[in-house]
């Protein structure tokens, strides 16, 4: 323990290709820039409701630290209760048994239709595929992701999952596939998918949903929706599925309201989700509607090797996705390019370890290490260390190459040296400014040439900054005096 | 068998579980640090006004007899010719049926499986009212259909006073030991920005969301 375990015969997922399609793609990047912004401003803005936003996100990071290092414990006292509320509880270690687990329970209750609300960890066990290919009708029924299996495809952004595409697309996709006529109106389109989804939720007999948060304390599950699907999915059908990442658990109900209180803000920069629904077991008797069957599946696939990793930290992720919304990267490429279930700074760092680190080698060096997605974090991830110690997993497990390991080496003798550090760097601009248009190098040779592969190198200032400091510290000073 | 035992499962989480990471880190025994709203005299205004801001149409009788007026006011409002018998326990039920009956607004009986589906409103009372979320609270049991409040387009939640608390947090306090299988939070209408972040209103749930407090 305390490293990812290594696939044999894994192949590499080529991000740089898939990158360099998305950037070439500049309706996409537009729309990607503009969205991001603008849920990320959303956020900024009601973060300060909370009075000092540091005290809650803390009060969170220490809860989830604590029940983390308790695990175990707080799983088994989740699974009493939610059997002792009349609920099943099933375990998955992997995601094949999730999937044989959920296929079972339809089949034994003899299921024919399926609504779905979202959830990543369905996304991650590739739930829909397995349900079909088992002969089950399934319906994904939030909007974003309804559209996306109309169309087959993939989400882009782990909350708003249809980023990427642009109403005309959507209206297309409708008219093909709903024999609707052709309108880029999103309230028309809605509508349309609404009058689908409401018959679909009229009959089917079985709900999934995923878990934003299990009680342990209660047994009780919490779900959030804008929607509504989500209430809809686990009030109607007469069977109900949770399927829950095991890192969802929280001890206690009081705990609950600190979660709640930064999920929806930080995600979408709402107070709250329009619909937060608790789920303590099936209906009770007397009751006259809510499931006659109540399961809840609680996954492991990965986790727990994280969990006995130097990456545990990443375990309290509430998946609000606003590291991605802040993440410039994740700003310019959207979602797709990651080709990963989880996309942005979070998926950098969890993808490698829950699907392969040599599958994803490329995820954790697509980084800046600019430090936003730490800033607009509510459980306080440290993303860009466990970024970098992703990184130096991959210096170790790869022979590095010998001038860059001498390379480095020189590097941190210059760094310490302050004779060495302006010599070299008076040397530097000189060399530069003859391949320099504009301020920016476009082509370095030799070990510098990785770099400017991909982007362009900016020509140092003409006069640097520890020989500005002088200056600036001067005016400073005099400011103050005045 | 595809699962695996829960004692597998545990063990597996206990040992990664174990790897030591840092400090030991104990539950935080006091949550209070993240109250946003105190009790005191504006708690009802804060609601009211939060109401307002999560696009909840926000309506205030002085006592229950204002109330049958004010749900006709606000079905004429919504458009609404039909509405879901209301549930026993609902504030000022007897006059507020009487009243609607008057004004020759159909009454379906709740107890066909798909009355929600067909009826244009829902009346209901609810368990609390949150004022920092502008949340209120609906219980599922005994009378309570969960889609009464779900599957008509428009919803309207009657609100005594002294149901308003604060907090969240007072939410979480005053947990039932005996919680019923369902317990929803309605903050807003249901609403969608999943095409180009447009906001759209009344996807799956009701597009009209009314709350009337009372006292």
């Amino acid at each position: 323990m305390g490293e990812p375990q290594v696939t044999k015969h894994a192949v590499r997922t080529d991000f740089k290709k898939s990158a360099g399609l998305a950037l070439a793609n500049a309706r996409l990047g537009a729309a990607m820039n503009a969205a991001t912004l603008r849920q990320d401003t959303g956020r900024r803005a009601i973060m300060p409701e909370l009075g000092d936003p540091l005290v809650v996100r803390e009060l969170a990071k220490a809860i989830k630290n604590h029940t983390l290092q308790n695990l175990d414990r707080y799983l088994a006292q989740l699974a009493d209760n939610v059997r002792m509320n009349g609920g099943v509880v099933h375990f998955a270690q992997t995601a094949e048994q999730a999937r044989a687990i959920i296929c079972d329970i339809a089949r034994k209750a003899g299921i024919k239709t399926i609504v779905k609300a979202k959830s990543m960890a369905s996304e991650e066990i590739e739930l829909n595929d397995a349900l079909e290919a088992a002969g089950f009708d399934v319906a994904e029924t939030d909007l974003g992701e309804y559209i996306l299996q109309l169309a087959a495809e993939k989400p882009s952004h782990i909350v708003t999952p249809v980023l990427h595409k642009t109403r005309e697309d959507i209206g297309q996709l409708f008219h093909e596939k709903l024999g609707i006529e052709y309108t880029g109106d999103p309230p028309t389109l809605t509508a349309a998918a609404r009058k689908v989804l409401r018959e679909k939720f009229r009959h089917a007999d079985m709900g999934i949903t995923g878990a934003n948060f299990g009680v342990a304390e209660t047994g009780t599950i919490c779900i959030v929706t804008n929607e509504g699907n989500g209430r809809f999915c686990s009030s109607r059908p007469r069977v109900v599925v949770s399927l829950m990442g095991m890192e969802k658990v929280i001890p206690r109900m009081r705990d609950l309201p600190v979660f709640l209180k930064l999920l929806a803000k930080s995600a979408t920069g709402q107070r709250i989700t329009c619909y937060t629904s608790l789920m303590t077991g099936p209906r009770r008797p007397g009751d006259f509607d809510g499931p006659e069957e109540y399961h809840l599946v609680i996954m492991d696939r990965g986790r727990s090797e994280i969990l006995g990793s130097e990456f545990r930290d990443a375990l309290r992720c509430i998946r609000c996705g606003a590291c991605l919304n802040a993440c410039p990267v994740y700003r310019k490429l959207g979602g797709h390019a990651y080709q990963s279930v989880y996309p942005g700074p979070i998926g950098k760092v969890i993808t490698p370890l829950l699907d392969g680190v040599i599958e994803y080698e490329q995820l954790p060096l697509a980084s800046s290490l600019c430090g936003a997605c730490l800033e607009a974090c509510p459980v306080r991830i440290d993303l860009p260390t466990l970024l970098l110690q992703h990184r130096d997993l991959i210096s170790r497990r790869n022979r590095m190459p010998f001038v860059w390991k001498w390379g480095f080496k020189g590097w941190r003798i210059a760094m310490q040296s302050r004779f060495i550090y302006s010599w070299g760097s008076w040397f530097g601009r000189l060399f530069l400014s003859v391949t320099a248009k504009d301020g920016w190098v476009s082509r370095l040779f030799g070990p510098g040439a990785g770099w400017t592969d991909h982007r362009d190198f900016p020509l140092m200032a003409a006069k640097p900054f520890h020989r500005r400091w002088a200056t600036i510290q001067q005016n400073v000073n005099e400011e103050g005096k005045s | 068998m595809p699962e695996c035992t829960q004692e597998a499962f545990l063990a597996t989480v206990r040992k990664a579980a174990s790897f030591v990471h840092g400090e030991p880190v104990k539950l935080p025994e006091d949550t209070e640090t993240a109250r946003v709203i105190k009790p005191g005299n504006d708690v009802i205004d804060i609601f009211m006004q939060r109401l307002d801001e999560a696009k909840i149409r926000a309506h205030r009788v002085a006592s229950e007899t204002a109330l049958p007026d004010k749900i006709v006011e606000i079905l004429a409002e919504a458009g609404a010719k039909s509405a879901l018998l209301p549930a026993e326990d609902t504030p000022g039920r007897e006059a507020i049926i009487a009243r609607l009956q008057e004004k020759g607004i159909a009454l379906a009986n709740p107890d066909e499986r798909d009355a929600a589906f067909e009826a244009d409103a829902g009346i209901t009372g609810v368990t609390l009212a949150v004022a920092e979320t502008a949340s209120i609270c609906l219980p599922s049991g005994g009378q309570h259909r969960r889609l009464a409040s779900l599957a008509v387009p428009t919803h309207i939640g009657i609100v005594r006073v002294e149901q308003i608390v604060p907090d969240l947090l007072d939410f979480a306090a005053r947990w039932p030991a005996r919680a019923p299988a369902n317990m929803v939070l309605v903050s807003a209408p249901s609403k969608t920005a999943d095409i180009e972040l447009a906001l759209v209103m009344g996807v799956h749930g009701p597009r009209l969301e009314y709350v009337v407090v009372v006292g």
